[in-house]
């Protein structure tokens, strides 16, 4: 697998392609704005989401942006394959957690309550109307994974595919994201099992 | 609480309940549009409205369409709370 | 290891040995009689934060069969109907996949504080387990279109050659976390939810595990194929994450690729079972969608007036009973629709009516703009 870009945002650590973007510390809130002010990105509804699709958009924007500057069509002619573990896991118990402790709950707090939410705000913000999937697995990288990119792929229209791993729980964050092009990078190999590039 | 007392001190809620990071209390005008072109809140953000008036001033509102009107602006919401608050 | 012949690739994908527990029924058949019937599944309940009752639907806990979580005794009871149709052992079956669809999975651990118990893949992972089914799961967790959108992805592994059967099952339960979420966002119905009524008010809640296996080879079922695949497809309204679309964009794409899959034109779709939650916006939505696709001609029901809004299984449960009701020459009446005169240019099923069609659009739109289609052949 080779994909065209590949970014990472970890804590201490935002690349793409192995090149530093921003070194964002701290707490996790601390840092998905450190790394949202890397990128100025300037879209103000940034700061009302969850922090697992804050996340997702994160990491996807600099492959994103990569997939612009090669003149992918991303309204028509993009897919994007969504992998996490915990998924919406940190709304989750801040839902339930308001719900105990006031007999309510939030709307803002309990819309954001589903794994493919991020990929939601994803395609809000970049105008992708193709075809998206959101899978809970326990690793980057999988068998399946790797299949249900490869149909994604496969889609028609489909010339562009991003893959996100992206995963946030507690003070523990981290992310992936690789983009695929019409000819490049996507492997038919059939027991292929990584979609991300160990390095860099 | 005096009429003005209450204002700054909704706008400060709305503030942290909508997580309007880049917005600030002296940002928002008392009669300024909160939805749409104004402040750019959304449906989203009229239902956590409804919450903040349940929670901070024990009212509450059934018909989400009620909401629009309420929910013009920091005046409106105001003149709400000092009708039906204690 | 047993090896049979492995079906032609050209051979239509068919699915079969169907199961299926809602809260009108223990299986399929039940299910679809109890809907024949007029029975509504739905009822009311305190909730608490509420000062109305609320709809529920909810499965009677004597169809909840085995061990282990509910969730995993809810989907259990429907995994072992769909053993009990195959004439070959599940357990054993070579390249064969897995898929789960699923919202909130087991979110009671985590309303019973253990939030790790709660995370989906070790969920899987464990009930896989807990119902002696080989591996993991693929878990899909794509808000109210899961359950449809598994049954595509099902059929896009077999027709890449990954594997060749693919057990297919949904599953969700009605909870407090998701009664509460969808009570603040002021969704909920104030009476049994009315989906293409014209004083339709909000979506009632149900839980409800189905299960199917997806192949090219009809011989693995027992009492032969309950339908046949013809293509499925996906579109995103990138438009709001909760509020639906208002042009319909997602799903109009969604349904053109599924017919641009399954190579039909539009006038050959005899029957759509919509998604229909009973709320304004989603079935004015899919009033606009349907129009848009000059989709007029064929009658349009939604189920969830029968036993609520099942989440992620309400994509698979209701394209199974409607498959199943198609086999059986009938159209269901959309349950709380009495009168639909503002929605136009549909056809809105308000009582049953027999056919002679076969041929059935699902669709489903959920949360984050996500919409999914499937046309199938009963």
């Amino acid at each position: 697998m080779t994909p065209i870009a590949h970014s990472r945002l970890s804590s201490g650590a935002f690349t793409l392609d192995g090149a530093l973007l921003a070194a964002p510390s701290g707490a996790p809130d601390e840092a998905l704005r450190a790394a949202y002010q890397a990128l100025a990105m300037d879209y103000p509804k940034f700061h009302k989401m969850d922090r697992a699709a804050k996340l997702a958009m994160l990491v996807a924007e600099p492959v994103l942006r990569v997939a612009r500057d090669r003149g992918a069509d991303l309204a028509e002619g993009t897919a994007v394959l969504a992998l996490s573990r915990s998924g919406s896991g940190s709304s989750d118990v801040e839902h339930w957690r308001v719900r105990q402790d006031t007999g309510l709950a939030s709307p803002a707090v309990f819309v954001y309550t589903l794994p493919n939410i991020g990929v939601g705000e994803l395609t809000i913000r970049h105008g992708i109307h193709g075809p998206s999937l959101c899978l809970m697995t326990d690793g980057p990288d999988s068998a399946e994974s790797v299949m249900a990119a490869r149909l994604l792929r496969k889609a028609p229209r489909v010339r562009w595919l991003v893959c996100l791993w992206s995963d946030i729980f507690a003070a523990h964050f981290e992310a992936q994201a690789v983009l695929f092009g019409p000819d490049e990078g996507l492997t038919n190999q059939a027991d292929a099992t990584t979609l991300f590039p160990s390095t860099p | 609480m005096d009429a003005q007392a209450l204002k700054q001190q909704l706008k400060a809620q709305i503030i942290e309940q909508l997580n309007l990071e880049e917005v600030k209390v002296e940002d928002i005008g008392d009669d300024q549009v909160l939805f749409g072109e104004g402040l750019g809140l959304d449906s989203i953000d009229a239902l956590e409205l409804i919450v903040l008036l349940e929670r901070h001033y024990g009212i509450k509102i059934t018909d989400p369409k009620q909401g629009q009107t309420v929910f013009r602006s920091v005046n409106t919401m105001a003149e709400f709370i000092q009708s039906h608050g204690q | 290891m047993e090896t049979a012949p492995r079906a032609p690739v050209n051979d239509p994908i068919v699915l079969g040995a169907p199961g299926c527990v809602t809260p009108l029924g223990a299986t399929l058949e039940d299910t679809f009689a109890a809907m024949h019937a007029g029975r509504c599944g739905l009822r009311p309940e305190p909730f608490p934060g509420s000062d109305a009752p609320v709809h529920v639907g909810r499965c009677d806990e004597t169809a909840l069969t085995g061990g282990g979580r509910r969730a995993q005794r809810l989907l259990g009871a429907a995994v072992r109907q769909t053993m009990s149709g195959l004439s070959r052992s599940l357990r054993t079956l070579p390249r064969t996949a897995w898929v789960l669809a699923t919202t909130k999975g087991d979110v009671r651990a985590l309303e019973e504080g253990r939030p790790e118990d709660a995370e989906l893949p070790l969920f899987a992972m464990r009930t896989g387990v807990a119902l002696g089914l080989p591996g993991t799961p693929i878990v899909v967790s794509n808000a109210c279109v899961s359950g449809t959108l598994a049954v595509h992805l099902a059929a896009g592994l077999i027709r890449s050659g990954d594997v060749d059967h693919v057990l297919v099952t949904g599953f969700d339960e009605a909870t407090d976390f998701v009664l509460s979420g969808f009570h603040c966002l002021h969704a909920i119905a104030h009476g049994p939810c009315r989906p293409f009524d014209d004083d339709r008010d909000g979506i009632s809640l149900g839980e409800a595990a189905a299960s199917v296996v997806l192949t090219r080879d009809p011989g693995l079922f027992r009492h032969g194929p309950l339908a046949t695949y013809l293509g499925g497809g996906m579109g995103n309204d990138a438009n709001h994450i909760s509020g639906p679309s208002r042009t319909g964009e997602g799903l109009v794409r969604a349904v053109q690729g599924a017919l641009n899959d399954a190579e039909l034109p539009v006038d050959a779709i005899t029957h759509v079972n919509a998604h229909g939650t009973g709320s304004v916006y989603n079935d004015g939505m899919e009033h606009i969608a349907f129009t848009r696709l000059g989709l007029g001609q064929a009658p349009v029901n939604s189920y969830k007036g029968y036993f609520g809004h099942t989440l992620g299984a309400a994509g698979l449960v209701e394209a199974l009973v409607a498959v199943h009701a198609l086999r059986q020459g009938v159209m269901l009446r959309s349950l709380g629709a009495t009168r639909s005169v503002t929605l136009p240019g549909i056809d809105v099923l308000l009582e049953h009516r027999h056919t002679q069609g076969r041929t059935l659009l699902k669709t489903s739109s959920g949360f984050g703009g996500c919409n999914a289609a499937l046309v199938l052949r009963a």
